[in-house]
């Protein structure tokens, strides 16, 4: 594909991109002003952003905002690197990745969000819970991940440090986890994107205080237009978030090649 | 130009035994569980809010006896396979042309990854507001959470369709209706299978999150019930009920995909 052709594929793909957009936006404010959705469930989307800037301006979502996001980085901040180490365990040893894998696994299938009363009822209510759950949704997937990206490492790159007489902490450090840094980086994404539902869906049924409490408080309060500036500002979060870590994610690939 | 890997990362060859797991690995297994439920008695003598593996399992025995549970599991079990089967029938034939319509998949991907990353229960207020509690508004949550996974690993399983089968089929002079479904459909299944298994999940979670939010019935409520009113072995049962649940479907996907790939 030569390069011109290339430039035209781009913009029509930015156009479509756009345009979709705007008409997404245009149709449910159309269609919500005009009465065929009803306002009570959704409001118009302008009403919406009205409200989400009234909201900015307020200390009170602030102090949601910064709660969320210090539990997510906290989630992080334990689950990321636990997730990283028990993947290197496991991927060190055959025997132990073969009985602890299943474990891991099933880790994933299971609604962990359940355990909540049993946290709940050791931590009290506040971020405690909320943390444990959201750093434990983070560690599985980087577990998981890490795993499958240290045993794909090619054999001569092992080879090559044995024979440079590397000690295992230099052959970790300098070989394997540069060498594995595209599918690490895939778990670490998929963990951070796994730390954010956590720690919104935790929020949204045991909080007293953040951005997934607040959704739910709303509704409970019929302020279903404060609801919806809300989940736009969850939504927008969401979105970067996941975007920025895919442009990371381009980047470590691109390195690769 | 670098194509976008949606693909789920592949499981490299492994360096040591292939085939049936060694015994000693079978041992150690057991072990960890075992492990495992010692753990759970002694957390149990030491606390009184943990009650032991035994009342937990006689606690769940009894539910099934008195038929207490049914209703609850039913109303749960339901409201996921409802939304589960919708999400399937919308999102794989739409994964299948997006993956193979290169422009349409382009401008659809960041607002496909996008929504993917957000907490789908936040919906789920707005779901109550339109239908009320009740099943219909946990249906469509079990749906749009399954929507997604499906979508993305169908997407995946369709852009990695070898090219010599679609020549294979334009030279057959295939249809449009027996390519989709002869063709790209079979070739796909494998990625299509890992998004019904990581969808069928993901719309558990959500309706049992959605539960302990509001719900007239349903097992997550009846966690929060239980919670509430201190019944801590019953509430332990219950959770240990999901739990099977979760693994059994998990399970079964399993053994599809197994028996698809040996196919």
């Amino acid at each position: 594909m030569n390069g011109t052709q290339d430039d035209r594929n781009g913009a029509i793909i930015w156009i479509g991109r756009i345009s979709a957009t705007i008409g997404i936006f245009a149709a449910l404010e159309a269609l919500t002003q005009v009465g065929v959705i009803s306002a009570v469930v959704f409001p118009p989307p302008s009403k919406i952003a009205v409200e989400l800037a009234r909201l900015l301006g307020t200390s009170h979502f602030w102090g949601d905002a910064g709660r969320t996001l210090i539990e997510l980085v906290l989630s992080c901040v334990f689950g990321l690197p636990a997730g990283v180490i028990i993947g290197i365990a496991l991927a060190a040893s055959t025997t132990a990745r073969d009985v602890f894998e299943p474990y891991l696994v099933t880790l994933y299938a299971i609604p962990t969000v359940v355990f909540y009363p049993i946290l709940l009822a050791l931590m009290g209510l506040g971020s405690g819970p909320i943390i444990a759950i959201a750093a434990f949704m983070v560690m599985v997937p980087v577990a998981l991940n890490t795993i499958v990206a240290i045993t794909g490492v090619s054999s001569q790159l092992i080879k090559l440090s044995r024979s440079l007489r590397c000690t295992p902490l230099q052959r970790i450090w300098k070989i394997v986890l540069p060498s594995s840094a595209p599918v690490l980086f895939a778990g670490v994404k998929l963990g951070i994107m796994y730390g954010i539902v956590g720690t919104i869906s935790m929020e949204f049924i045991l909080a007293d205080k953040g951005i997934g409490f607040r959704v739910g408080n709303e509704y409970n309060n019929f302020a279903i237009l404060s609801m919806w500036a809300h989940i736009a500002v969850i939504v927008v979060f969401a979105m970067a978030i996941s975007a920025a870590l895919d442009q990371v994610e381009r980047r470590l690939r691109m390195d690769l090649q | 130009m670098h194509p976008v890997n949606n693909q789920p990362a592949k499981r490299p060859l492994r360096l040591g035994p292939v085939g049936s797991p060694l015994p000693v690995v079978a041992i150690f297994r057991a072990g960890v569980a075992i492990l495992l439920i010692c753990g759970w008695w002694t957390a149990s003598a030491v606390s009184n809010l943990v009650p032991s593996p035994a009342e937990v399992v006689a606690d769940l025995v009894m539910m099934f006896a008195k038929g207490a549970i049914w209703a609850p599991m039913l109303d749960t079990v339901s409201a996921v396979v409802v939304g589960f089967v919708a999400a399937i029938v919308v999102a794989v034939p739409l994964g299948l042309w997006l993956g193979r319509t290169r422009t349409a998949l382009m401008i659809a991907t960041p607002f496909i990854s996008g929504l993917f990353a957000v907490p789908r229960v936040i919906v789920y207020p707005v779901l109550l507001a339109i239908f009320g509690v009740g099943l219909q508004s946990k249906g469509w949550l079990a749906g749009i959470s399954a929507f997604f996974p499906i979508l993305l690993t169908t997407i995946g399983g369709s852009r990695a369709i070898p090219p010599i089968l679609t020549k294979v089929a334009r030279s057959l002079r295939c249809g449009a209706a027996q390519t989709y479904l002869q063709i790209y459909l079979r070739s796909a299944i494998h990625s299509i299978l890992v998004g019904l298994r990581v969808g069928a999940s993901l719309s558990f979670v959500a309706v049992i999150v959605a539960e302990l939010f509001a719900a007239q019935e349903g097992l997550g409520l009846m966690v929060q019930s239980s919670y509430a009113l201190q019944k801590y072995s019953e509430m332990f049962a219950i959770v240990l009920l999901i739990t099977i649940l979760a693994l059994l479907v998990n399970g079964a996907f399993a053994l599809v995909e197994r028996a698809i790939r040996h196919e």
